[in-house]
């Protein structure tokens, strides 16, 4: 009795939410910009009707290979499209295929993790030299590989990267919830009759949270740069819809003339990409104290 | 335990490649139509199709394809390219040395960089020299290659006038080739002329792909050489009298070099995928060009055989790295 009432059952307590988290981010200047970065190139894309008076998309000969100036704040292209409007608009295709491809690996990677890692034996072995299997390409090639397949477009592009990327998501949550079925809190919901979804919903995935933020931050990066780099390739989306890498590849046929052209896109993807890491580490360092400092 | 654990990884690696060139013959069945209409639209004629589809055995089953495919795989033989007849190995053989000798070229430049300003920023403990590698770590990870490489093609190639555009050696330059490597060809045929212009093409690809990695390098060799440094073996070596240098270099990079590496073993597969990247963006004459040519051809052996090799190497580097280990690293032999 006496050992038995010093173990203790109870599940730990869950974070509470609150905006002290703000106060505290003003000592990591580093991702605090990186997120208001991030939060702005978000807003930049979504409201870009409202930021510039040009159409992305519209041709007009008269001002082809037009310089940085007032009028064309990042010049135009051998088109006379605006570029700064193409930016705007193409942070939107970049932005959306990220996200969903994040999404979509994050649910179908974080449920093979979960299960393999709960359900253990023949489950869990399987699944996981599954996972090998797709580790065994190099991210890009596998991208190109299942783009090759479908074709290419933007549907087919978040197809790829979501494959590329759930290996990760499925390693992760396979380790943390072979160490969450390590705790006693668990061992007694056991004993007390709950069921398997019960444990997965109650306690498994709660405790997942922290790790997978981090884990879906730092992926939000590498599936923009898949991304970008698919359609720089000619893989991603369709050349009709404004997008940072197929306007870095148009820009390299204009080197000579209009170097302006592939700049600024460029630009844009790598701040985009450096803040959204910036943002990562310093949620890192929050959210899992025992990871600070490493790597 | 080493040696169980080598065996079982040895075991295991026939089925990680057979899996793999399954993986890539399934998914580049899965193509709507076949082939040969998308490769060849003149030949509309329903009689040339069939003669064409039954020439390269698309005519059979499914089954017996991939019963072929595995067959010939094992035999060595990745099938032949459909828009050139040129088979495979022989064009494996042409196009891997370029992309291997940029890897390995881009792997020394951020491997003497990054462990150079790691060990730096770790011995002074200066925070500048600590918040510029940080720095430079995360952008080198953050910029995408083939943008990178375009504005230095723009700075050194187009106004500075430094460097060529792309390439790999001047068109028209005279050159033997023995082993494809070029490096070796001049040095083996006194081709000076040759490797002087192969290196002047070589620096920027390599420069962009080999600085943009040296940040993460230096991250790394920071870390460990910080962990290493506060070891008690250090503290005898120091107490003995050594000089600091002697210490710093002899006693303590030997050790913190372990995990660079592996990083290094792991980026040369990550290379070989991304080379389709920078050879794009060069016209580097490698395989990444040469998968890409031949998805946007269609020629699907092309595509099926370059992606299975390169992926070959991977497992394969993984592996080496694996075993290396405890080689390297004699603590770990009695885990």
């Amino acid at each position: 009795m006496e050992i038995a009432s010093r173990i203790d059952l109870r599940p730990p307590a869950r974070r509470r939410l609150s905006l002290g988290w703000l106060w505290r981010a003003r000592r990591d200047p580093i991702s605090l910009f990186g997120g208001a970065f991030f939060a702005f190139v978000v807003f930049a894309s979504v409201c870009a009707p409202l930021l510039t008076p040009y159409d992305a998309t519209k041709i007009n000969v008269m001002d082809r290979f037009q310089t940085p100036s007032l009028v064309h704040p990042f010049g135009t292209d051998d088109f006379g499209r605006d570029v700064l409007a193409r930016v705007l608009y193409g942070g939107r295709t970049i932005l959306l295929t990220g996200f969903a491809a994040v999404a979509g690996a994050l649910l179908i990677g974080g449920m093979i993790g979960v299960v393999a890692g709960y359900a253990g034996g023949r489950i869990d072995t399987g699944l996981m030299r599954l996972t090998d299997i797709m580790l065994s390409f190099p991210a890009v090639l596998l991208a190109i590989l299942i783009v090759a397949s479908l074709g290419a477009g933007l549907v087919n592009t978040v197809i790829a990267i979501i494959f590329s990327m759930i290996p990760n998501f499925a390693r992760l949550s396979r380790a943390r919830t072979l160490q969450i079925m390590e705790e006693q809190y668990i061992t007694a919901s056991q004993s007390l009759g709950a069921s398997g979804i019960s444990l997965i919903a109650r306690h498994i995935l709660p405790n997942l949270v922290p790790q997978l933020i981090i884990q879906t931050t730092g992926m939000l990066a590498v599936a923009f740069s898949l991304s970008s780099a698919l359609s720089f390739l000619g893989l991603g989306v369709d050349p009709s819809i404004p997008d940072w890498g197929l306007m870095v590849s148009e820009g390299q046929r204009l080197i000579f003339d209009a170097p302006h052209v592939g700049f600024f896109p460029g630009l844009a993807i790598t701040l985009t990409i450096l803040s959204v890491n910036f943002l990562g580490d310093g949620l890192r360092d929050r959210l899992d104290p025992a990871q600070r400092g490493a790597s | 335990m080493t040696t169980r654990y080598l065996i079982s990884r040895l075991i295991w690696l026939p089925v990680v490649l057979w899996a793999v060139a399954s993986l890539t013959f399934v998914a580049l069945r899965l193509v709507p139509g076949n082939p040969i209409q998308s490769v060849a639209a003149q030949m509309v004629d329903a009689e040339s199709m069939a003669r064409a589809l039954e020439e390269w055995g698309l005519d059979r089953p499914i089954t017996a394809q991939y019963a072929a495919f595995l067959g010939n795989l094992v035999r060595g033989d990745l099938g032949v390219s459909m828009t050139s007849g040129v088979p495979l190995s022989r064009l494996l053989y042409e196009k891997m040395p370029p992309t291997i000798e940029l890897a390995l070229v881009a792997m020394v430049i951020s491997t003497s960089i990054g462990v150079v300003a790691g060990v730096i920023s770790a011995v002074t403990r200066r925070r500048w020299v600590d918040a510029g590698v940080r720095t430079f770590a995360v952008l080198g990870v953050s910029i995408p290659w083939f943008w990178i490489a375009i504005v230095m093609i723009v700075i050194f190639s187009v106004n500075l006038g430094w460097t060529p555009v792309s390439g790999r050696i001047k068109a028209g330059m005279p050159y033997e080739t023995i082993t494809n490597f070029m490096i070796i060809d001049c040095i083996l045929t006194g081709n000076w002329a040759a490797l002087s212009s192969f290196l002047s093409h070589l620096t920027l690809p390599a420069l962009a792909i080999g600085l943009t990695s040296a940040g993460f390098v230096a991250r790394l060799t920071r870390s460990a050489m910080l962990d290493v440094l506060r070891a008690d073996y250090v503290r005898t070596a120091r107490s003995k009298g050594l000089r600091d240098r002697r210490v710093v270099f002899w006693h303590a990079l030997r050790n913190a070099i372990i995990p660079v590496i592996t990083l290094q073993g792991l980026q040369f597969g990550a290379l070989l995928g991304g080379a389709v990247v920078t050879e794009r963006v060069f016209a580097w004459p490698g395989v990444g060009r040469m998968l890409l040519d031949g998805i946007l051809r269609r020629d699907y052996p092309v595509v099926q055989g370059t992606i299975i090799i390169v992926a070959f190497i991977y497992v394969l580097m993984n592996l080496l790295v694996d075993l290396l280990y405890p080689i390297i690293d004699p603590r770990l032999r009695y885990r």
